[in-house]
């Protein structure tokens, strides 16, 4: 096996793609400095973590990725004790996802998403064991330990965000659509126990989806309980103009009393400042970003190469999709940041972490090939 | 192909999804953007509310009872409070305030200032226009606030303590806030900080009252600081219930004290509605209450807009308005002097609660209009000087435990405890209780003019002939006139002649449903009217709730540690156990119960006391409350002289408090043992619909010259007499001339009352004035034709011949009832009692006391 030199790595990047995340990121640096209201210096954290971010992604290309796959089940094992660890010292009020260490949080489930990632490509690369209905236990193993622990913990958005992640590498990757489809189905059956049945979900993750049904609800006291926060949101959304208000006093009394506005509900704050001119170029940049990443799984013929790229593709378009959605009423709320623009330095470096794996895979050329395909 | 056809589909997905988005969003700008801006501009709004003037209380002759005025109130601001440490520039002088955990600044900035012109939001000093540049900063010594201390005349530290006690009560309630928040499963860490964060800082910036009525020295002193000396303290200005006459009527006017958060959402906010904000203050007792929506005015309103970060742009206003001035019947001027006339008279008292308080009232009516015109009482409190620490009990409240209950709009309203409210700001409690229309005592021989017009209506013996008395009933005081007729017998009040006119064997069963019926119909035993309003009864509602058997189980225990062995064991009989709760403190029934039945328990030497009650569980609770927790009732209350004595001889007594109309038996069964029969009957009065009143028979001396089961107030005995001087039209008593409730449904019934038997209960009342017992007084200074009867309901040891403990006595009540007539003028009719006499006679007493009154009132007319 060759191993590219970090020059000829440099060289081969993708430029473009690591351009775009940067462009995101800043724009969001902007974003989360107008959310914060000048109460706390949310811009100057978030501009210090783009920074971090960025040496990170270009450490993650200097590093064969090959390398990263190869050492999957370490990563795994380690992400998976971070989540236990989380549960036993966790912090962070009545969900505890945060790991403490100093003035330093960690948010494990964060870093475990990118994990599941390396890991189900590094499973799957070789293997056609997923297309057997009795194959698909091992990925779905392998997925559930940390969905049901980042549960617990609980995060309901980020452990939902592994489900889709599963389905489309092992879709991708040539598993038999019939099988994936029922298990969806059983999945969705098992959703619903756990939704009627008392006890296995928190009260205020029941009362969310209760409020999204109800969300056009006349009922003012039901809208201003239950709807609180997706109410604040569609009426900052609403209330924006095709070329926006900017980001001084109007779009900051604008958003006032927008709760999480300069994290999962970061969307609004961008509409609102930039109006529906500049959430349309946002939206543009997501889908260039998005497509870049796909292209690089097509450019690469190195099986776990190509599953770490959709993987990623997958975990930021899910991310993206879920999160706007949300915020303008169209999904219930889950806590799920926008990539690259929501507060939170965890979310960053696994954001960077993740698209300079992908940086590193279309910048590699390995000598040994795979299955021309995944057919 | 597979693989990039399956990606594609993916990116498709993907793309549709953001489109969705894309479309979603573009609906709500585009299509429906104009409701969505409305909806925001509301939420950048808020309303205030703001407080009307609460209308005056003006006498009959212009004089102000109650009035709202403006003072100074010295509060709080916490986050100034924290951050109060100071530097001053040595170059330009500014001065600048530093956090706690910051260092104040070294140098100052003063060229960058000077450029831009001065920086007036940091400092409270302008730096001098030839300051020079780039001085250094020197931290000034802490704050000394002894001068404002000084001025408000507190000790030295109070404001520093109360100012940090403040910050502690916030930082509780932040905790109390943040644990609630966890509680309730938040999932965002940054909403729990957001919310904890909004929550501290609406505390500390919100000013705190710490003191008000602040003198114009501490005023002045606070307003020109410069150099931040007091910074955390501010001035403001609050609207403030004065009562120019201080211990005027006080039980008449009543008081207010601002609302409570929960009457706020529930029981006021259905009765006001909107006009009740946080601040609002409601009227607690007497007129204040009865005509408190007149009173309150119409709240204002202010919508606000937020503006620069904060709600300053005014975009709709409008402006409160005050509440109409109630004006009254009652004459300030002569109720003034007889407030004198009556201490002066009353002053002999003793041993009538609270103890050596002269006690008494006289009230006088219009007779013709039941228009009160004069209401005076002893003793009194000053409306003013009781009312004032309202603040410090609230902070008292806020550190009881009980007030640590988080409350999520009003912290420090929420917590204010009612029960400590109460026994604090109403102090001393028994004398809000009034005289005039709470008080029910024995009304003696008052009541004969009454029991008099009753046997005539019922056509009964005493009509013609006369009553031959050689021995009276053996009891002191009684005259042995030999034979008297009916108007002697009014002028003389003998005892004798109306007792055994009623009990009379041949005609006492008519007589007692008669004579009863027709009392009732005068008013005796039946709520006298709309004067006022008494809050004592509203409070029950929020007191602790527990039930007969509490009491009794710590009554068990407290006569166990009196008596030891020989102490009665206190049951509860079949009635008493009503599966209700009654409201107050159960260790202080329990105390109350304990010594009446200690009492009885010394006298007879039972070892059986049984407590009965009413099965009803409303009558049952008020029956409780005369132990020691009063109660605006509307039922007759009655004791036996004996157990009265050991009802009187409570650490607690409210000895002849007895509201009118609630009823307890006690009697001695044959074998011996004690009965304490709690009970409540309507002895005197109505007793419901289709049940006629009813003079049981071993009550029918007493009735009959005014004592036993017959209580009667002052009031009511003014509205018997008025009755008797227009003829038999029964008037409603009130004070308000014009105000909350209009007075053409103020009820005039009327009595069935023959000409010639009035103009006989008349002679014998003008008699009784003219040679009768009423003779000494000058009531030739009076101009008017005056027609009284006295009263001395002597409910001592003399009386009684079962009394078991010769040690026991009771103060007796004098009385003086009658009316008053004079060419072109009103007629009054008036009532006066003086309470807790021990020695003289009404004659002697209350008649002179009277006199002065009704000449003070003629002189005031002419």
């Amino acid at each position: 096996m060759r191993v590219m030199s970090l020059g000829e790595r440099l060289k081969e990047a993708d430029w473009i793609l690591l351009a775009l995340g940067v462009v995101l990121a800043v724009f969001g640096v902007i974003a989360v400095q107008t959310a914060a209201q000048g109460r706390v210096d949310y811009g100057g954290i978030q501009m210090r973590w783009l920074v971090i971010g960025t040496t990170v992604c270009l450490l993650m290309l200097a590093v064969p990725y090959r390398f990263v796959v190869t050492w999957r089940y370490l990563w795994y094992a380690g992400g998976i004790f971070l989540l236990l660890l989380v549960l036993l010292i966790g912090s962070g009020k009545s969900a505890g996802r945060w790991i403490a260490v100093g003035s330093f949080r960690m948010q494990p489930s964060e870093v475990m998403k990118l994990i599941l990632v390396i890991t189900l490509a590094g499973y799957i690369r070789y293997e056609t064991r997923h297309r057997t209905f009795r194959g698909l236990f091992t990925p779905f193993a392998i997925t559930l330990i940390p969905f049901m622990l980042i549960m617990k913990q609980p995060d309901l958005g980020t452990a939902l965000l592994l489900i889709p992640i599963l389905f489309v590498m092992l879709y991708v990757a040539g598993a038999n659509r019939a099988h994936l489809g029922v298990v969806a189905g059983a999945g969705l059956a098992a959703g619903l126990v756990f939704f009627f049945v008392p006890g296995l979900l928190n009260e205020y993750q029941k009362n969310r989806v209760r409020a999204f049904l109800l969300q056009d609800s006349d009922d003012e006291a039901l809208r201003r309980s239950h709807n609180h926060q997706i109410e604040h949101s569609k009426t900052v959304v609403g209330s924006s103009s095709f070329f926006g208000g900017g980001t001084g006093d109007e779009t900051r009394e604008a958003i006032r009393f927008l709760p999480e506005r300069h994290s999962d509900f970061i969307f609004p704050v961008v509409i609102h400042a930039f109006g529906l001119g500049g959430a349309t170029l946002l939206f543009m940049v997501y889908l260039l970003f998005i497509g870049l990443l796909l292209r690089t799984a097509l450019s690469v013929r190195e099986p776990s190469g190509r599953m770490l790229a959709v993987g990623v593709a997958t975990l930021f378009a899910c991310q993206t999709v879920i999160n706007l959605a949300m915020t303008v009423g169209l999904l219930p709320i889950v806590g799920m940041p926008l990539p690259f623009l929501s507060y939170g330095g965890s979310s960053l470096l696994t954001s960077f972490a993740a698209l300079g794996l992908v940086l590193n895979v279309g910048s590699d050329h390995p000598v040994e090939f795979g299955r021309g395909d995944f057919d | 192909m597979r693989f990039r056809r399956r990606l594609l589909f993916l990116y498709v997905v993907f793309c549709v999804g953001i489109g969705l988005v894309w479309l979603r969003s573009a609906q709500m700008i585009l299509v429906d953007g104009e409701e969505w801006s409305q909806r925001a501009l509301e939420r950048r709004q808020t309303t205030e509310r703001l407080d009307a003037m609460r209308g005056p209380i003006v006498s009959a002759d212009g004089v102000v009872l109650a009035e709202d005025v403006c003072q100074f109130q010295l509060a709080v601001v916490g986050w100034e409070w924290e951050r109060r440490r100071r530097s001053r520039c040595t170059a330009c002088g500014m001065v600048q305030f530093a956090g706690i955990t910051k260092k104040p600044p070294r140098r100052c900035a003063c060229p960058a200032r000077l450029r831009r012109g001065g920086d007036s939001k940091r400092s409270d000093a302008y730096p001098r226009d030839d300051a020079p540049v780039g001085g250094t900063m020197e931290e000034l010594p802490p704050g000394d606030l002894r001068p404002l201390e000084d001025a408000l005349e507190v000790e030295p530290g109070t404001l520093a303590r109360l100012a940090n006690a403040r910050v502690a009560e916030i930082e509780k309630i932040v905790d109390a806030y943040k644990a609630l928040l966890a509680r309730e499963a938040i999932d965002s860490e940054f909403l729990i900080d957001d919310k904890v964060r909004l929550r501290r800082s609406d505390l500390m910036l919100r000013p705190y009252v710490l003191i008000d009525g602040l003198s114009e020295e501490a005023v002045r002193l606070v307003q020109t600081d410069e150099t931040g000396r007091f910074r955390g303290f501010r001035i403001q200005t609050a609207l403030r219930r004065h009562y120019p006459l201080g211990d005027f009527a006080p039980q008449l006017l009543g008081f207010t004290s601002l609302i409570r958060s929960t009457e706020e959402y529930e029981a006021l906010f259905q009765k006001f509605g909107h006009q009740i904000t946080h601040s609002s203050r409601v009227g607690r007792a007497g007129i204040e209450k009865a005509h408190n929506g007149y009173l309150h005015g119409k709240t204002g309103r202010r919508k606000l807009q937020l503006q620069d970060g904060s709600f300053s742009k005014i975009v709709e206003y409008e402006p409160p308005v005050p509440g109409g001035p109630l004006r009254l019947a009652l004459h300030a001027r002569v109720t003034l002097d007889v407030q004198r006339i009556l201490d002066e008279a009353a002053a002999k008292d003793h041993g009538y609660l609270p103890r050596g308080r002269p006690s008494g009232a006289f009230v006088a009516l219009d007779a013709d209009t039941g228009e009160v015109l004069v209401w005076a009482e002893a003793p009194r409190f000053d409306l003013n000087e009781d009312l004032k620490d309202l603040y410090d009990v609230k902070r008292q409240a806020i550190a009881d435990e009980k007030a640590k209950v988080w409350e999520p709009r009003h912290p420090l309203e929420g917590t204010m405890d009612l029960e400590t409210w109460r026994m604090q700001v109403v102090m001393p409690v028994p004398l809000a209780l009034s005289r005039v229309a709470q008080v029910a005592v024995e009304p003696g021989s008052t009541f004969k003019p009454l029991i008099a017009l009753g046997l005539l209506g019922a056509g009964r013996p005493i009509s013609q002939e006369g009553m031959t008395c050689r021995h009276g009933l053996g009891m002191p005081g009684c005259h042995n006139c030999g034979t008297v007729y009916l108007e002697e017998a009014i002028a003389r009040s003998c005892n004798r002649y109306f007792a055994w006119s009623l009990r009379n064997p041949a005609s006492w069963s008519v007589n007692r449903r008669y004579v009863a019926k027709f009392i009732a119909d005068l008013g005796l035993g039946q709520h006298p009217g709309e004067v006022a309003e008494w809050s004592a009864g509203q409070w029950l509602w929020n007191w602790h709730d527990f039930t007969l058997e509490t009491a009794v189980a710590h009554a068990d225990k407290v006569l166990a540690k009196r008596m030891g062995e020989t102490a009665p064991k206190l049951r509860l009989g079949r009635h008493a156990r009503v599966p209700a709760t009654v409201g107050g403190d159960p260790k202080r029934l329990g105390r109350t119960l304990a010594t009446v039945a200690e009492a009885i328990a010394r006298r007879s030497g039972t070892r059986s006391v049984t407590l009965y009650a009413s099965r009803h569980a409303t009558e049952g609770r008020d029956v409780i409350l005369q132990f020691g927790m009063r109660a605006d009732t509307p039922r007759t209350w009655h004791l036996p002289p004996d157990l009265r004595q050991g009802a009187d001889a409570l650490p607690r007594a409210i000895r002849g408090w007895y509201p009118r109309n609630a009823g307890v038996q006690g009697r001695m069964s044959d074998r011996g043992t004690v009965w304490f029969n709690v009970r409540f009957e309507r002895r005197v009065g109505r007793a419901g619909p289709g049940e006629p009143p009813v003079i049981r028979p071993d009550d029918g001396h007493n009735v009959g010259i005014g004592q036993g089961p017959v209580l009667a107030t002052p009031l009511q005995m003014a509205r018997a007499m008025a009755a008797i001087a227009n003829g038999g039209t029964v008037v409603t008593p009130h004070v308000a001339l014009q105000g909350a409730r209009p007075l053409d449904k103020h009820d005039r019934d009327r009595v069935q009352i023959a000409a010639a038997d009035l103009r006989r209960v008349r002679d014998g009342m003008f008699d009784a004035v003219d040679g009768g017992t009423a003779r000494h007084a000058p009531w030739y200074e009076v101009p008017a034709t005056v027609y009284g009867k006295t009263g001395t309901a002597q409910v001592g040891r003399s009386w009684r011949p079962w009394r078991f403990d010769e040690d026991l006595d009771a103060p007796w009540h004098h009385w003086f009832v009658g009316f008053a007539e004079a060419p072109g003028k009103r007629t009054i009719a008036f009532a006066c009692v003086l309470h807790a006499r021990t020695e003289d006679g009404a004659g002697l007493t209350a008649v002179p006391a009277v006199q002065r009154i009704l000449a003070r009132w003629y002189q005031e007319q002419d």
